[in-house]
């Protein structure tokens, strides 16, 4: 059960003088059956009173006003989280019969249909679905095993050539993206089967790698019988332990790292930097 | 009072009034255009350009006509689409400014409004030519008078009604002066040829100002009696000093029911603006001095209107950056 | 003549005896008076992107008092029921725990806000205003056709109209005794006031509009106007602390409502949709703390839900135990395959409305559709079958309308406004609509629909 320590930095440079600058913070792990937070502290520059409450799907939120005009917004979380691994799943799922059941629909609906970020339809989706040989014979555990490979090696991970809002179908199209996409185009595909999915947002902790990384993207999905599953098709089998979570939604616009609105000119420049490292037990 | 309803309601009034002033400017140039050597061909000369020049800009104006003449101006100073002032484009701004505070206005006030500018319609060049300037001119004079009558029967003397005030006599007292500082072209205040006597007459306008100069300058009837009865007179409602007189009153009274900060710039622009044409007042009229004056009393006025801006309109301690933007998004990457 | 309107004939025998005496040129004459007035007075609803003075026929709607007791009671429970309701979907979520509702109805309803739920509004009220629309049918019933709570539109016609019949066809008043509506501003400033969060002696009231160029921009003014309250734009207002503050000449003013003309995800481009230049930055921190009220509450819409409205009988059951007063119209949810397969096979006899349309768009009319609009329908439900819902096609009721000098019968409905302060109050009557074309069953005033001043006889 490692102990991570996280520190994640965002830093925007406005070209000229920002204002009137409201905005929501999602960069505060929650305790849960995965983790355990030691503690966890936000801070902004300018600085800002910060006020906390819970979300819908029960992220932590941290909302704060900048009114003096300021050309340069940092914002900082630093946490130490113990993680664990994922709980192990019973063999044998519900398997896809398990979907049909109209309780399963009806307590996970919002997670079935297109939201903000994931919407397919019958062409470049419906044709790369159509074109992924997965094997519903043994339960739905393993098909989204298989998907996660898939989708792994449909889309090559290349930074720079999609934005925020990329739509699945383009990132299905160009078959490259960035871990934001490719767990887009999982949950997408998981959605089209009947299969309940959600995005994860979070920290991940890769042994080996040292140095500032970004945060990371991954999905979810509820299997019957199992409840919700983790799965990442950056990293396909990934080893949760090495997983900090920090906000799950519908998709990206649910849990942005940081979201506002204020007066004044565009980003010039915006830095992004995330160092996850084992402390010892 | 919200910035924004004080702001909206003076350009209400100021456009209001411009629209009364452009008429009456017009309607006094078609009947110097009529006679004597107006009407010899020279009307281009003595009318139709001086009228470009003091409401409007004559390069811009040479850039869409060909001249200036008994068909072009009138078109020009009504309905001209390329004049962002034409006495429409006055009417419509100021409906438009109504309505989004009618909820502040007397309803019958918003409708005296709204039917000045529901009138313009009916008027086509074809119309204006045959029924004549004169008969759209009183129209729009009836308007406004009705307008102004409801105005001042109707609203309560809150800020709303002392903004509306300020932005009418502000208007006022900077037409009048552009008015006599055009007369005087390049600063000889005693060019009074046989020439220009008509011209300078005509300046009185319509019929009420000539009639109220009559009381306390008939003999007199020249150039520096008249521009000093417009500029210095303390009682006629459309001289510069009594309109300069009312903005600081007005201005005062808004400060004593505090809906400005105590003190204002505003203030004291104006005060020094009255200073100015008191000074004047008590100093003998003529010379370089009447331009120097004019000149610095409209430079006074604009600074008014900035200085209004700031201190009511745009809160200074709310000097917010222009543009409404989402925070920046950055995708998760790894 | 007059046409036979579908309805007692005692209660009009006394208007027609009343207007008989005026020639039909008389009637033309008063019309043109009206519609001058209103012109005069830019009473206006925007159509096509032009301002068009709003069309208003002189020819009363009449409500017997027994009629109107019943309707009374029922509009009152309605709008008890949905405040409970969209109260307890961001709340505690029990109807949906006991199955009353089904969760997916409320999860995927596009008037569910996130950010509204654990946050309660001042005294944990959501609704303050609704405009119910209710239709009569063949045989004489009442029936709620639809429920809307985001922002309904037209007390000011039901006001207006009223005062135009006064000036224009005295004569008409006669000798019935009708019920006045001068004072609905008055009853909504006082559900405006009871809103306020507590502790708040003197509340400080505004009106929130798009601005001029909303459809409906003369009854933010003219509402705002009526109760003496400012009318604001997104623009005037800021928030410092967590606390709403008006921008005035002389500093800020602390505000404690806002009645909102502005849809619920425009509001806060912070925290809701972020393209919004409508709303005021912080609004919903400074929900979330108590310090303003806003009326109707952020997230209201998700009664709005045509799907929902199919569940409201069950909603007052479950909430008030009392049986609905009101009849509803039999509806299909789409979303549901066995109605949807239903719906689909009798397009031609059915309405097909989408679930959050608004204005009468959105919709289709089957018996009056071409096969070529039928299916154009079937595909767009199919792609999204959710967003539907089928309802039989009502025979509206008609009434006589003024058209030219002769008196034609054309289609009404009825929207009665309730205002929610510390009970629920209904204004007398209501705007009746008309659908202007004969044989049209489109009676919104952004289709070109017309109104009606509506009489409600205290017997």
């Amino acid at each position: 059960m490692p102990r991570l320590h996280a520190k994640h930095r965002t830093e925007i440079r406005y070209a000229g003088p920002a204002g009137e600058s409201v905005n929501e913070i999602r960069l505060s792990p929650v305790g849960d059956g995965r983790q355990s937070v030691e503690w966890a502290h936000v801070r902004v520059e300018p600085a800002a009173e910060l006020l906390g409450h819970r979300d819908a799907y029960g992220n932590e939120v941290r909302w704060f006003q900048l009114v003096e005009p300021h050309e340069r917004l940092v914002v900082e979380s630093e946490a130490l989280v113990v993680t664990r691994p994922s709980a192990p799943c019973p063999a044998g799922d519900g398997g896809f019969t398990g979907l049909a059941d109209p309780a399963y629909a009806d307590a996970n609906a919002e997670f079935l249909v297109p939201s903000a970020h994931v919407r397919w339809d019958a062409g470049a989706v419906g044709a790369f679905a159509e074109g992924l040989d997965l094997d519903e014979g043994d339960g739905v555990l393993a098909w989204l095993s298989g998907l996660e490979a898939e989708v792994n090696r449909a889309i090559s991970y290349t930074p720079g050539v999609t934005a925020v809002d990329t739509p699945v179908a383009d990132v299905v199209g160009a078959g490259r993206g960035v871990c934001q996409d490719m767990a887009h185009v999982m949950i997408a595909l998981c959605r089209r089967r009947g299969i309940a999915s959600r995005y994860v947002s979070g920290w991940l902790h890769l042994p080996g790698h040292e140095g500032p990384g970004e945060s990371h993207a991954w999905v979810e999905a509820a299997v019957p019988g199992a409840g919700w599953v983790e799965l990442d098709p950056t990293h396909p089998r990934p080893a949760m332990e090495g997983y900090v979570r920090l906000a799950v939604g519908r998709d990206y616009a649910d849990v942005p790292p940081l979201r506002g609105s204020y007066l004044g000119p565009p980003a010039e420049a915006m830095a992004v930097t995330v160092e996850v490292r084992e402390l010892p037990a | 009072m919200l910035a924004r309803v004080a702001e909206t309601l003076y350009r209400t009034a100021r456009d209001l009034e411009r629209a009364d002033a452009l008429a009456r400017l017009l309607e006094v140039s078609q009947a110097a255009a009529l006679e004597g050597e107006a009407s010899n061909g020279a009307g281009g000369r003595l009318v139709w350009e001086p009228l470009v020049r003091v409401v409007a800009d004559m390069d811009g104006f040479l850039a869409t006509h060909r001249r200036a003449d008994e068909r072009s101006v009138p078109w020009f100073v009504t309905f001209g689409r390329d004049n962002p002032d034409s006495i429409a484009a006055c009417l419509s701004r100021a409906r438009a400014n109504a309505r989004s505070v009618r909820d502040r206005l007397p309803s019958e006030v918003w409708e005296g409004v709204n039917d000045a500018w529901l009138g313009l319609a009916d008027w086509t060049p074809a119309r204006l030519t045959r029924d004549g300037v004169y008969l759209f001119c009183r129209g729009i004079r009836r308007s406004n008078h009705l307008i102004v009558g409801l105005v001042e029967q109707s609203m309560s003397r809150d800020e709303g009604w002392q903004f509306m005030r300020i932005g009418r006599f502000l208007e006022r007292a900077e037409r009048t002066a552009r008015l006599v500082q055009a007369r005087h072209g390049a600063g000889d205040a005693t060019m009074a040829g046989a020439l220009d006597r008509h011209g300078w007459r005509a300046m009185l306008g319509d019929a009420s100002t000539h009639e109220a100069y009559l009381q306390v300058g008939a003999a007199a009837l020249s150039p520096e009696s008249i521009g000093r009865f417009l500029v210095l007179d303390p009682r006629f409602p459309r001289s510069a000093a009594f309109c300069v007189g009312q903005v600081e009153s007005a201005i005062e009274d808004l400060v004593a029911m505090d809906a400005m900060p105590v003190d204002p710039a505003p203030l004291t622009l104006a005060r020094t603006a009255r200073d100015m044409v008191d000074g004047a007042a008590r100093r003998p009229w003529g010379g370089a001095e009447v331009p120097h004056l004019l000149e610095r009393l409209l430079a006074r006025c604009e600074s008014i209107d900035a200085a209004l801006a700031d201190a009511c309109f745009v809160a200074g301690y709310e000097r917010a950056p222009i543009g409404q933007r989402a925070q920046a998004s950055r995708q998760a990457q790894n | 003549m007059f046409e036979a309107p579908d309805r007692p004939r005692e209660a009009y025998a006394r208007l027609y005896d009343g207007l008989a005496r005026l020639r039909p040129s008389a009637f033309t004459a008063r019309r043109a008076l009206v519609d001058s007035a209103y012109l005069s007075q830019g009473i206006t609803f925007d159509h096509g992107g032009r301002e068009q003075p709003f069309p208003f026929d002189l020819l009363p709607r009449l409500i017997p008092a027994a009629e109107w007791g019943v309707l009374e009671r029922g509009l009152a429970q309605r709008v008890r029921a949905l405040d409970r309701f969209v109260a307890d979907v961001y709340g505690p979520r029990r109807a949906v725990g006991d199955g009353v509702v089904p969760n997916a109805l409320v999860s995927t309803c596009d008037g569910y806000l996130r950010p509204m739920v654990g946050v309660e509004p001042p005294l944990g009220r959501f609704v303050h205003v609704a405009g119910i629309d209710l239709v009569r049918d063949d045989d004489g019933t009442w029936r709620v056709l639809e429920d809307n709570l985001r922002c309904p539109s037209g007390l000011s016609y039901v006001v207006q109209n009223r005062a135009f019949m006064r000036r224009a066809l005295p004569e008409a008043f006669g000798d019935h005794h009708v019920q006045p509506v001068g004072h609905a501003p008055f009853l909504l400033l006082s559900a405006l006031i009871a809103a306020a969060p507590q502790g708040r002696t003197s509340p400080r009231v505004v009106v929130l509009t798009p601005g001029p160029a909303n459809a409906a921009y003369y009854e933010h003014a003219f509402l705002a106007q009526q109760m003496g309250v400012p009318l604001v734009e997104g623009g005037d207002l800021t928030v410092r602390d967590r606390t709403v503050y008006l921008r005035t000449t002389s500093g800020r003013e602390r505000l404690d409502v806002i009645y909102r003309r502005v849809d619920d995800a425009f509001l806060d481009a912070a925290s809701l949709r972020s393209d919004s230049l409508l709303g005021v930055t912080g609004l919903m921190q400074a929900c979330r703390e108590g310090r303003v009220a806003v009326c109707n509450a952020i997230g209201t819409g998700v009664a709005d839900d045509k799907a929902v409205y199919a569940f409201v009988p069950d909603l007052i059951r479950y909430f008030l135990g009392e049986e609905p007063v009101l009849e509803q119209v039999p509806t299909y949810l789409l979303g549901r395959e066995e109605d949807r397969e239903y719906a689909l096979a009798n397009l031609d006899r059915l309405v097909v409305k989408a679930v959050d349309g608004a204005g009468g768009y959105g919709m289709l009319i089957g018996p009056h559709a071409t096969p070529g609009e039928r299916r154009a329908f079937a595909a767009r439900v199919a792609a999204h079958p959710r967003g539907y819902v089928a309802q039989e096609t009502i025979r509206l009721s008609r009434a006589p309308v003024l058209v030219g000098e002769r008196f034609r019968a054309r289609h009404v409905d009825l929207r009665p406004f309730v205002v929610y302060g510390e009970r629920p109050v209904v204004v007398p009557g209501g705007l009746t609509r008309v659908a202007l074309r004969d044989g049209s069953l489109v009676v919104n005033s952004s289709q070109g629909g017309g109104s009606k001043d509506t009489w409600v006889l205290s017997s």
